[in-house]
């Protein structure tokens, strides 16, 4: 910090000095304001209720964690770290549609269900079961699209998707995947996180926390969002759960500054930025020394990071610069808030380092309850919005070499019925089919993943996986096992045990790994 | 009857507590303080005597079940009624003073009896030598293996056998009646019958419940049980399908290149491979002036001495490239995109001759550097992307034979040059991109 002030011009100088000690002066009063506490504590509390709370709060001791976490003062939290065993993946780009696409209107053909279009369905396929809103008797609901087959694998698609059927020779579908939460919110949190209820990290936390940031200059796990909203379960499928913050996804935004208040207040110069910083991290230091509270250490890390990314980041994230026809491709139009100038951005982000691009997008929940959310109308729409830029994304990464390093995986949360869905028992006005847990299809490309490969069968009408079943821990476990990790080894240890992605679950799909 | 014959394993445990809690107490009171122990071990001895007379009988139920039937349960079964008998004794004499003498005597025998069924009894439930042994150590071994002169059966199929069937198909149990510790037989089946037909691996139910899904009743070994990892169910399988011969040595079955792509499993199949051997650690000294300058230098894997570099912010390219090459036998994967790279700094480059994976998309390389990448003898990845080279300048990389992937996209090199180049290069797949993604109508029009 001292040589940077040395080296500022006298007006410069003074300005950083009055900073600095208005700085130190607070913390001066903070550490007052603690010992009168700690004071206040220690006398008020009798000896047997410190023991207790000793006890109560047995996993978080002070002194343990300082010895555990002085390693990583010393290091950056986000410094670049070696997997377990040699990875065949060094970045995944995962394309969640929240909401839940239908499977029976994209990729899983099922022409017996035709034959059923407008029957009853059957008392066998409701017996026991839950829906998030059929009720009653709800009718079977034939393929709202027509399906042809493509490719040397002879992939079944849709209409709906005319670009993606060329390029279904470079992915593996995953055809009987299988969840068991019906609601958007706790299945994204399975899918993203391991867990339906909130408080885990999400796999790009993982990601982080065990690879750290190739390109120091940006965050690790980047998170890009469109469609209106952001899913359902909120921010918490790429939070960090009890892993420090600063593994946290890094939401950027496609549309003006990246990140918010990235570049610098007027009249404030780089060296007074960098200067500020410096301080700033100064005293955190300190008061990590004294605390030895590692989420202090996360502060320290994203200041640093925040700084070199205001130099970086507007630049990466930038797609105007692209050339016409890469926008062509992917059918971008900068400036606008789009899937697509979010898929051509994430293409650029691992380009640059980035390990675990997440984007999101909102919309896909065809109940048919309005004309956007019905499975022959806004369900095209959403097609039209993802079909383009999803197969311009798998070609550019294979033509710049990167689809070999690169795991794509593009799925929802969780199916949809082969039953319309008749909300509170009445026909719904559009066509729509409700969630559905027990089938699903993702399909994933690049990364060490077999080509032009089918794994997973459903049943004639689709409502059930009969075969080579997947689950979201098995997904992760293969994601994570592509990256180099054994997802059994990669743990960490809070409230006296250690946790991992896949809580007890998941095996890696050796299946469809090349 | 059945039911409480399998309530054994549980009752079991009573009397080993209890009389390891009479030798104790037949002990201790030799120091002061513990004195008034000594009247409560009469008791103690008569209810440690009752649980084990209750082990007992369900021990006898248990058998009757026909899971076990060998020399080691006679052996546990002996043993257990010795111990019941001399507790009895050890009671009866705990009452008479004049016999005073042999109380610690009696003790010790006791002691020696509960060590020596309580071992025979859990080497029955857990399999022989559970003690000593653990499944990843046996499971180690598999690799150590000279397939050259391995035996098929002996060498690989009887381990994993051995360390995940034996402990309920062995010589101590026989769950379904089936016994898988000897050739003979395995070939006899169990209850259900016939449990392998060479050749067969669909018919053959050893296999076939191996590979039904965990969850599956059926499933084997049972779900709590260690499982047989992808590579031993994949070797099993390979050993019924060439015949299940219990003779022939790996060779003999031509299976050696079948077996050694199971064994290598996910460890060679990599983006591309890094070499064999061990390079030795590199200079941490250069590792760090390397990182200074902004370079992520980082082991392939942990524990690994091989390197990978990106030089992705580097500051002062040329001693970056300097210290590059002071680490040429450890980097194998390069990423130096995106510079001011050019010829001259190709030719020190050249020095990497463990390089496997090479980036030099967008650097200011041309035709003139191109001929010294011809020393990287292992490059299997070579990414020249937006690049000012052209076909000429591609022709003299020919000394580069393990090339698996060559990528000139946004380069000189046109559609037309692929075919001569091809000859060039008959075992690489050259990416020239290019891909276009038409427009059509739909992409930009709505339903409504």
């Amino acid at each position: 910090m001292y040589t940077v002030l040395k080296s500022l011009s006298c007006g410069e100088g003074f300005r950083v000095r009055s900073m600095n000690k208005k700085i130190i002066h607070e913390l001066h009063r903070k550490q007052l304001e603690e010992t009168t506490r700690r004071h206040f504590l220690r006398e008020c509390i009798a000896g047997m209720g410190g023991l207790a709370l000793a006890s109560v709060f047995g996993s978080c001791n002070p002194f343990e964690k300082k010895d555990k976490y002085a390693a990583l003062l010393s290091s950056n939290p986000l410094a670049p770290k070696a997997p377990q065993f040699i990875p065949k993946a060094r970045s995944v780009i995962y394309l969640h549609m929240a909401g839940a696409p239908s499977q029976l209107e994209l990729f899983d053909y099922k022409p017996a269900l035709h034959k059923l279009d407008g029957q009853d369905c059957p008392q066998s396929l409701l017996e026991g079961k839950k829906f998030a809103f059929i009720r009653g008797v709800p009718k079977m609901l034939g393929p709202q699209a027509s399906f042809r087959q493509y490719g040397q694998s002879g992939a079944w698609v849709s209409e709906n998707l005319p670009h993606f059927s060329s390029i279904v020779d470079e992915v593996t579908f995953l055809k009987a995947m299988q969840t068991d939460q019906f609601n958007h919110g706790p299945a994204q949190l399975l899918m993203h996180t391991g867990g339906a209820r909130l408080g885990r990290p999400s796999m790009g936390s993982w990601v982080t926390y065990g690879l750290g940031s190739e390109n120091q200059n940006l965050p690790g796990f980047v998170v890009l969002t469109s469609g209106g909203t952001n899913p359902d379960a909120g921010k918490s499928v790429w939070g960090s759960g009890f892993l420090p913050s600063v593994y946290q996804g890094v939401q950027c935004r496609s549309e003006g500054d990246p990140v918010l208040f990235i570049k610098d207040p007027e009249h404030v110069t780089r060296d007074l930025r960098k200067a500020s910083i410096d301080a700033i991290n100064e005293v955190n230091k300190i008061h990590y020394e004294e605390k030895g509270d590692p989420e202090i250490l996360s502060r320290i890390a994203q200041y640093e990071m925040a700084y070199r990314m205001q130099i970086s980041a507007p630049e990466v994230m930038n797609i105007n610069d692209e050339p016409q026809y890469i926008h062509d491709m992917y059918g971008t139009k900068p400036g606008e808030v789009s899937l697509a100038n979010n898929i051509l951005l994430a293409r650029k982000l691992v380009e640059k380092g980035v390990r675990f691009v997440q984007i999101f997008d909102w919309g896909w929940d065809s109940h048919g309850t309005d004309s956007n959310l019905a499975i022959d109308v806004g369900f095209v729409n959403k097609c039209r919005t993802v079909d383009k830029a999803m197969t311009a994304l798998v070609l550019d990464l294979k033509q710049r070499g990167l689809l070999d390093e690169t795991l794509v995986v593009w799925g929802g949360e969780f199916g949809r019925t082969p039953m319309a869905e008749n909300r509170e028992g009445k026909q719904n006005p559009f066509k729509g089919r409700d969630h559905h847990t027990e089938a699903f299809t993702i399909w994933m490309a690049g990364g060490g993943i077999k080509k032009g490969f089918t794994y997973g069968e459903t049943d004639e009408i689709g409502y059930s996986a009969i075969n080579g079943k997947t689950t979201p821990f098995d997904l992760q476990a293969t994601i994570l096992n592509q990256l180099g990790f054994d997802h059994e080894k990669l743990t960490y240890e809070f409230q006296g045990r250690p946790f991992r992605l896949t809580d007890v679950h998941g095996k890696v799909i050796h299946e469809i790994l090349a | 009857m059945e039911f409480i014959g399998r309530l054994h394993p549980l009752l079991v445990h009573l009397p080993i507590g209890i009389l390891l809690l009479v030798v104790l107490f037949e002990w201790l009171p030799a120091r002061k303080p513990y004195k008034s122990l000594r009247r409560s071990i009469r008791f103690i001895l008569w209810l440690g005597f009752l649980s084990a007379l209750l082990s007992g009988i369900t021990g006898f139920l248990l058998k009757q079940n026909g899971d076990y039937e060998s020399q080691a349960v006679k052996l546990h079964q002996f043993a257990g009624i010795s111990l019941t008998l001399i507790t009895g004794v050890y009671a009866w004499a705990r009452g008479q003073k004049q016999l005073k003498a042999i109380y610690k005597f009696l003790s010790v025998l006791m002691l020696i009896l509960i060590i020596a069924t309580g071992h025979l009894g859990g080497t029955l439930t857990h399999g022989e030598n559970f003690l000593f042994v653990s499944a990843s150590q046996a499971e180690a071994d598999l690799a150590q293996i000279d397939l050259q002169q391995a035996h098929f059966y002996n060498d690989l199929v009887k381990p994993i056998l051995e360390n995940k069937c034996y402990s309920c198909h062995g010589s101590g149990k026989q769950k379904g009646k089936l016994r898988l510790d000897a050739p003979e037989y395995i070939l006899k089946g169990g209850k259900g019958g016939l449990v392998l037909i060479a050749g067969r691996t669909d018919e053959s139910e050893l296999i076939h419940r191996v590979l039904l899904p965990l969850e599956d009743e059926d499933h084997m070994p049972p779900k709590e049980k260690a499982q047989l990892t992808q590579a031993e169910a994949e070797i099993l399988k390979l050993w019924i399908a060439s015949g299940a011969d219990f003779e022939k040595s790996i060779l003999e079955s031509n299976q050696l290149a079948a077996i050694q792509k199971i064994l290598s499993g996910n460890k060679t199949q990599y983006i591309a491979e890094v070499p064999e051997g061990n390079p030795g650690a590199a200079n941490p000294k250069v590792i760090n002036d390397l990182k200074r300058l902004g370079a992520v230098v980082l082991p392939v894997a942990n524990a690994s001495n091989y390197l990978s570099v990106n030089l992705v912010n580097i500051t002062v390219l040329d001693s970056a490239v300097d210290l590059l090459v002071q680490l040429k036998q450890q980097v194998v994967w390069l990423k130096a995109g995106d510079l001011p790279l050019n010829d001259s700094h190709l030719d020190k480059l050249s020095q990497l001759v463990q390089l496997t994976r090479l980036n030099l998309e967008r650097t200011s390389v041309t035709n003139a550097g191109l001929s010294h990448l011809n020393s990287l003898h292992q490059l299997q990845y070579l990414n020249l992307n937006q690049t000012k080279i052209s076909a000429n300048g591609l022709r003299s990389l020919n000394g580069l034979k393990n090339l698996q992937s060559l990528f000139i996209y946004g380069t000189a090199v046109s559609v037309k040059d692929l075919t001569s180049l091809q000859h060039v290069f008959p075992n690489t797949k050259i990416e020239i991109g290019n891909y276009v993604v038409p427009i059509l109508k739909t992409d930009t029009t709505l339903v409504k």
